[in-house]
């Protein structure tokens, strides 16, 4: 007969990824679904022309015809949002693909090259690094000007060496791999195994990151429209139309709130999807 | 007096099956008590329990479960606290991970006084320190107590372990393959050591998958299948008469009995090494290697850990290009030839890894895997062969879809082999194939790449740290040190008439068991 039961030891068992995180990941596709339909059909989601001014009807609070409520000019703010996120979404992933394209060729350039240029290339992102990334971009914007795809340009470039970083690590590790060198000992042409080993692991880490920066780059982007150094009213980006809300918080207080909770969602999305590849790549 | 009464102890995670089943044992003190048993076979947790470090999820259940004289069954977590490091020590396998990197020796050591002796002053300690690790045979133990792990060596670093399972002198000492990652001869002198600590009335559980490395020590034998004990017994006993099939099969192994290989008869020469050398920095890692391979044949090139070995392997697979002396491979220039050129030439020439995991993309399936190794097929001819090359190495084919962490140890180095098989080389270059396998897998591996080189008349170049490994596999026999090769000659030969000092001590130090083929002349202290 067995007398008694006990558990010791202080270890906690390790964090796994488990169904919640299939849950998450099925979540969040689902909703980058919805924000790329947003973004290829605006007309069939929005009631109104994002751009229609309705002298009768400014200032109306959030209801059944206007579901938002109205801005200033009387036009629809559900349907200035669903045409906004082309401006704004788009600028958030262009930054996100010229951060990503470019640090990967930084990335790859240091780990490939000499002791002395992987030295260069690595103090250059440090320093790269010191600045905050909204002052960098802030400086990009001043030598090249305002605009939507000046901010990218400025959001990407700010955001460069952190993608440099991790794609140069990833790459000396990988082809130092004993699976890379197997390739090699088969005879498998150099080309051959970068394209089949080399490359698939280290994207893995830099599809996470860049899901993650995403989000990032959608909010920064936001936050230079609001400054005025991206498009200009009228167009429904959604910086744009948080600036111009904002005088009327007081009293019409869903001209403002309604672009900001859409940014803030368009981040959650991009960080729920991002950290359920990274807990699926842990796996 | 008893130090550990265990009784039906019970051991399981969650709602999982136990992994230790009904098991009962005694330690006396002045007395060993090995658990011999593979990985899984439940060794470790049952020792990790004598000390309440089951694990947070683990449930035990035991009829008497006595450690220390008092009933630890409902021990609470300071309970197991005051115990552990006072009346049962731990000596874990690896000491460059057990011990704090960023502390010093004598503070690792003197921890455990520290807590358990609390009104110690630091000079006491500062003694008792100095004291132990000349115990355990630190040499300039002042120098060592104020240096960190990684400026120790290995045996070094183990002894240094021992030394703060030991300072507080507890009665019961638990050493979980605590020479596992050793070399030969630094085994040997740690299995002494503990072998003294015995003899100071101390009581010893000693854990490990090798029968060979107990059966000096222990003075009783417990060996472990599946979560149970299958036999257990004085060490002459299971040793001279065991009694359940699986310690047969244990022994078997540990005495290195497996099917006898046809006499070598020689065929023309594939590799040749001559005069190679290679350095890095301003150490000197190959100083002057000359060897050849014949079709058919195996040879055993022997050496501990940083003696060349594995640079030279790099070398001859034409991964890393020798300073000095030049590589042919069937009768063609190898090293100093342009990765091009020597690329169509690879796959006369293939690498078997120590670790398998590591060989494989892990995104990879096992299919996939070894299809790579067979460039220009296709579709349904490629799945063929793969499935004959999985059936080659005795795996089935359902195992194409798997990826390798979902394999175990043994099956991973079958699928390794399978695709160092697949460019049908004539040369195989082995290096620790079966280091960081369990033994009776060990067995299994080593009996299928000898079939399979009497079957395809490959010739095959053995790298390994362990005299067991080449005795029964080779023909000739190389024995490398500090980057030479110090002996060379046929396998038979070399284990009965040594010519050089160091050989001689190697094969003195590896612990063997009575009725080895090769038994030790004299005895090595």
């Amino acid at each position: 007969m067995s007398a008694t039961t006990a558990a010791f030891d202080t270890a906690r068992p390790r964090w796994r990824a488990t169904r919640g995180s299939h849950i998450l990941l099925a979540i969040s596709t689902l909703a980058v679904a919805l924000i790329v339909a947003l973004l290829l059909f605006p007309g069939v989601f929005a009631p109104y022309a994002p751009d229609t001014n309705d002298v009768q009807h400014t200032f109306s609070p959030p209801s059944s015809t206007h579901y938002l409520g109205t801005d200033q000019l009387g036009r629809d703010v559900f349907s200035r949002l669903v045409y906004g996120a082309r401006y704004s979404v788009t600028t958030g992933l262009v930054a996100t693909a010229i951060a990503v394209v470019a640090g990967s060729l930084v990335g790859l350039t240091a780990a490939a090259g000499s002791r002395l240029a992987d030295a260069l290339i690595m103090r250059l992102t440090d320093v790269w690094m010191a600045f905050p990334e909204v002052l960098l971009a802030l400086l990009v914007i001043a030598l090249i000007g305002t605009g939507s795809t000046q901010i990218a340009v400025a959001i990407g470039v700010a955001a460069v060496p952190y993608y440099g970083r991790l794609v140069r690590g990833q790459a000396l590790a990988v082809t130092k791999a004993e699976y890379v060198e197997a390739a090699k000992i088969l005879g498998v042409p150099a080309w051959r195994y970068v394209l089949r080993h080399v490359l698939p692991n280290v994207g893995g880490p830099v599809v996470v990151l860049a899901s993650l920066g995403t989000g990032s780059a959608i909010a920064a982007a936001a936050g230079l429209s609001l400054l005025g150094l991206g498009p200009l009213p009228p167009t429904p980006e959604w910086g744009v139309m948080l600036a111009e809300g904002q005088t009327y918080l007081a009293n019409a207080w869903w001209i403002a709130v309604f672009p900001g909770l859409a940014i803030v969602v368009v981040v959650l999305i991009s960080t729920m999807l991002g950290r359920s590849l990274q807990a699926r790549s842990l796996r | 007096m008893t130090l550990v009464e265990v009784a039906g102890l019970e051991v399981s995670f969650g709602h999982e099956p136990p992994v230790v089943h009904d098991i009962s044992f005694t330690i006396e003190d002045g007395e060993c008590l090995a658990l011999v048993g593979e990985s899984g076979s439940g060794k470790s947790v049952t020792a990790r329990t004598l000390l309440g470090l089951a694990g947070e999820r683990a449930r035990v259940r035991a009829r008497t479960l006595r450690v220390g004289g008092a009933d630890a069954r409902n021990f609470s977590h300071r309970d197991w606290q005051r115990l552990r490091g006072k009346s049962v020590g731990m000596v874990l396998q690896d000491a460059l991970v057990s011990l704090d990197p960023l502390r010093r020796i004598e503070d690792e050591v003197a921890e455990s006084i520290r807590l358990h002796q609390r009104d110690s002053t630091r000079a006491e300690r500062h003694q008792r320190v100095l004291e132990v690790l000349t115990e355990v045979g630190v040499p300039e133990p002042e120098l060592r107590s104020q240096q960190y792990p990684h400026q120790l060596s290995g045996g070094l670093r183990q002894r240094a372990l021992i030394a703060s399972a030991v300072a507080t002198r507890p009665d019961l000492v638990i050493a979980d393959e605590p020479t596992t990652a050793l070399d030969v001869l630094v085994q040997h002198q740690i299995l002494r050591l503990l072998e003294e600590i015995k003899e100071q009335g101390r009581g010893l559980l000693l854990i490990s998958h090798d029968l060979a490395v107990v059966a000096k020590l222990a003075d009783r034998i417990a060996v472990m299948l599946d979560g149970r004990i299958v036999e257990t017994g004085p060490t002459e006993r299971i040793v001279g008469s065991p009694e359940h099939p699986y310690t047969r099969t244990l022994l078997d192994i540990a005495r290195g009995r497996r099917a006898q290989r046809p006499p070598y008869t020689g065929g023309q020469t594939l590799l040749d090494v001559d005069g190679v050398t290679k350095d890095f920095g301003e150490r000197r890692a190959v100083a002057g290697v000359s060897l050849t391979l014949r079709a058919g044949e195996t040879v055993g090139l022997v050496g501990e850990s940083g003696s060349g070995k594995s640079t030279l392997a790099r070398m001859v697979m034409g991964l890393t290009e020798p300073d000095e002396g030049r590589i042919l491979l069937r009768g063609q220039p190898w090293s100093g030839t342009p990765e091009r050129a020597r690329r169509a030439q690879r796959r006369h020439i293939q690498l078997i890894q120590q670790d398998p995991q590591a060989a494989f993309d892990p995104r990879h399936t096992v299919g996939r895997i070894i299809a790579e190794a067979l460039p220009g097929q296709r579709g349904a001819r490629r799945r063929a062969r793969v499935t004959d090359l999985l059936a080659t190495v005795g795996l089935d084919a359902h195992l194409a879809r798997r990826r390798p962490h979902q394999l175990s140890g043994g099956q991973r180095q079958r699928v390794a082999i399978a695709r160092a098989l697949a460019p049908q080389p004539e040369v195989l270059i082995c290096d620790e194939p079966v280091s960081a396998l369990d033994v009776s897998v060990q067995a299994q591996v080593l009996d299928l790449l000898s079939e399979l080189q009497q079957r395809l008349g490959i010739a095959l170049l053995f790298i390994t740290h362990d005299l067991t490994v080449v005795e029964q596999t080779s023909d000739r026999l190389l024995i490398m040190k500090d980057g030479e090769i110090v002996e060379e000659g046929l396998t038979k030969a070399a284990f009965e008439d040594p010519q050089h000092p160091y050989t001689n001590a190697l094969l003195q130090a590896a612990p063997r068991l009575p009725g080895s083929p090769t038994a030790p002349k004299g005895e090595l202290r």
